[in-house]
């Protein structure tokens, strides 16, 4: 071995796993995933007894909350974890394929997933223990929000892929399929919400077939012990949806790679934002960054009319105001992401490298941010004058913090999103304080 | 003639390390100036100092007479500053970068996407002036951000390792077009470490090593030199240390 030219340092390097790759895969998913199923599981033994003396339709509501909550944010989650350039970048350097990372990833979501539902879904048998009358609106629900957030998370996982794997710009046409769920060879996996929903109903309705038959079958012990037993069968079966699922994931991600192989590679033509994203403006600065943010997230036009669309239903229905808070928070979250992006985007330092003004870079993001940023706090203020004291403990926290996450954004302060999140964090615990 | 940039007493550090120490330098219209030192001498922190990216530590910057430590946003108008990774836009096609200089700089249009084809074609370019930046090579990319430093009509340029990435042919247009912007009125800056590229078109050329001003050549001494690139070569290393 030469001799090491620095003086007092060892020429030992650190001993390194078999798979150095795996150093980086520093994402907390996999890591806390062993700490948090635990905890849920003391948690729930821990509220089952409060629930005990809940008005049933508490439980159901408060069921309903955490659904929406902890599922809506997961696929936001999950294209932000995909699509973090520099962790990617890093990782294809040390030799890992943009495949091994994408499966990676996948698998995590499957597991948060899985892990995540066990929160309403034991709860929702808690409130089935009180013989609440909501069972049906409380199974109905999750069979929407199980499609929902797996579909969602899937996805969010395509389209992160189909804007990173191979680290090039391929076009549209080879990798979506036609389709927002990515490329033709991984249609079957459009399947996949509906085998989540089977995963998710079926101990319902066992349950409830069981509790109409044999209720004294269903001691307070069984049904603590129920919602442990459901998470292994979940476990299991997330796995097998994994298994099922693999073969249809890596031809979509082979027609990825191949269409990414090309260096010229390029879009199938070069989208115009649409007027909705300039606010009906249309000066050159808006133009510029408009144009570089809707070619980098072309599916979120889509996803803000669904969610518009979502919530005028919601609100025309009179339905429960978790659904406002849902889209709200829908919305603060995509305005979030709208901004960061923008900010991320190469086309915001390359602006000011063509001249723009740093004044004039900010009024024009601030305008783009307004167009989500209004209709969130219209919603807010919306879901507080509607809602009750524990609807304004949650709206309140969370439009303070979406809006400081906002207008303070993470490039001018990494200190504003964490405080962001503790608002928003604060906001959850009112919120599941105010319900028990 | 009064200089384009006048900076006095120039002091730049990195926490305690100082990487630019008390350097002065002034700047005249139609000149090029060429900034030597090994890697890590302080040429691409110099060049950055040059062009209010970073804000001084102590000392006095004047750029086309505005106080740059005052004024930083004014003064960084007056310049254009191609980094070794320029930040080009990697969704838009270099066409839209064009149209968006003219707009945020307020260009003729016409004139400047006449003298864009043009550029366009003297670097090779012309081919794919609608591609995103992002199918480019990382030449070919370089080229673009070269042509929108020279479409952008500013009165100072400040290229950093401009030869980097570009083959012989397009190193020739560059320099061609360094030589036709200095008869123009520009005064450039180019921070490299390769001597010989930079002899043909210097019309001064300093080295830079530990934070100082170690050589100092202007265009009757340079001009001694360019029969013999190794001679020059041998003197910038011997300045180097």
């Amino acid at each position: 071995m030469e001799d090491w030219p620095f003086p007092g340092e060892s020429a030992t390097l650190p001993a390194m796993s078999s798979k150095p790759t795996k150093l980086l895969h520093a994402n907390l998913i996999r890591w806390t995933l062993p700490l948090v199923a635990p905890l849920l599981i003391a948690v729930h033994f821990f509220l089952a007894p409060a629930l005990q003396h809940t008005q049933p339709e508490q439980v159901a509501d408060l069921t309903l909350r955490l659904a929406a909550l902890l599922t809506v944010p997961l696929p936001l989650l999950v294209l932000q974890l995909v699509t973090t350039p520099p962790q990617l970048a890093t990782r294809r350097l040390l030799g890992e394929t943009a495949h091994a990372t994408l499966q990676t990833s996948l698998r995590d979501v499957l597991l948060w997933t899985a892990l995540l539902l066990t929160v309403p879904v034991a709860l929702a048998l808690d409130g089935l223990w009180l013989g609440s009358p909501l069972l049906l609106h409380v199974a109905a629900v999750l069979a929407g929000v199980v499609p929902l957030t797996a579909g969602l998370a899937i996805a969010a996982m395509l389209h992160g892929l189909r804007l990173l794997a191979g680290g090039k710009h391929a076009g549209w046409a080879a990798v979506s399929g036609g389709g927002a769920f990515g490329p033709a060879e991984s249609a079957p996996l459009l399947y996949l919400p509906a085998f989540a929903l089977v995963g998710a109903l079926a101990p319902v309705a066992f349950l409830t077939a069981v509790w109409n038959a044999r209720p004294e079958w269903l001691t307070p012990t069984v049904w603590r012990l129920l919602p442990v037993i459901g998470m292994l069968l979940g476990a299991r079966f997330a796995a097998g949806t994994f298994r099922r699922a693999r073969p249809w994931l890596h031809a979509g991600l082979r027609a990825v790679e191949q269409a990414h192989a090309s260096r010229f590679a390029q879009s199938d033509g070069l989208d115009e934002p649409p007027a909705w994203l300039t606010l009906g403006q249309s000066t050159d600065e808006q133009r510029f960054l408009a144009r570089a943010w809707h070619r980098r997230w072309p599916l979120a036009g889509i996803a803000t009319l669904a969610l518009a669309l979502v919530t005028t239903l919601l609100v025309r229905a009179d339905a429960a105001h978790w659904a406002l808070g849902t889209s709200a928070f829908g919305f603060a979250a995509v305005a979030h992401l709208r901004a960061r992006a923008l900010i991320a985007e190469p086309a915001w330092s390359a602006s000011h490298w063509l001249g723009l003004t740093e004044s004039a870079r900010w009024a024009v993001l601030r305008r783009l941010a307004l167009g989500l940023t209004l209709p969130a706090l219209a919603l807010l203020a919306l879901f507080a004058w509607r809602g009750n004291g524990l609807d304004a403990a949650i709206g309140l926290p969370l439009g303070v913090g979406a809006a400081a996450w906002l207008l303070r954004g993470r490039s001018i302060s990494p200190h504003a999103s964490r405080i962001a999140w503790l608002i928003y964090a604060a906001g959850l615990a009112a919120a599941a304080t105010g319900a028990l | 003639m009064s200089a384009i940039l006048q900076a006095t007493g120039m002091v730049q550090r990195y926490g305690e390390q100082a990487v630019l120490a008390n350097l002065d330098l002034a700047l005249q219209p139609g000149q090029v100036t060429v900034v030597l030192g090994e890697n890590g001498a302080g040429k691409s922190t110099l060049l950055r100092t040059l062009a209010c990216e970073l804000a001084l530590a102590d000392g006095a910057l004047r750029i086309a007479d505005v106080d740059a430590v005052q004024q930083p946003e004014l003064a960084s108008r007056k310049l254009i500053h191609v980094a070794q990774h320029p930040p080009l836009a990697q969704l838009l096609t270099p066409l839209e970068h064009v149209q968006a200089l003219v707009a945020f700089r307020g260009l003729p249009t016409e004139a400047t996407l006449a003298q864009m084809r043009t550029l366009a074609e003297t670097l090779r370019i012309d081919g794919v002036l609608n591609r995103p930046v992002r199918a480019l090579s990382g030449g070919t990319a370089h080229k673009v951000a070269l042509m929108l430093a020279f479409l952008a009509r500013t009165p100072l340029i400040l290229l950093d390792e401009p030869h980097a990435g570009l083959d012989v042919r397009s190193a020739l247009a560059l320099r061609g077009l360094i030589q036709a912007s200095r008869d123009a009125g520009t005064a450039l800056v180019l921070a490299s470490h390769l001597a010989e590229a930079t002899l043909a078109v210097a019309d001064r050329a300093l080295v830079l090593a530990k934070g100082r001003w170690a050589l100092d050549l202007d265009a009757a001494q340079l001009a001694e030199f360019r029969g013999d690139a190794r001679q020059f070569e041998a003197a910038v290393l011997r300045a180097m240390g």
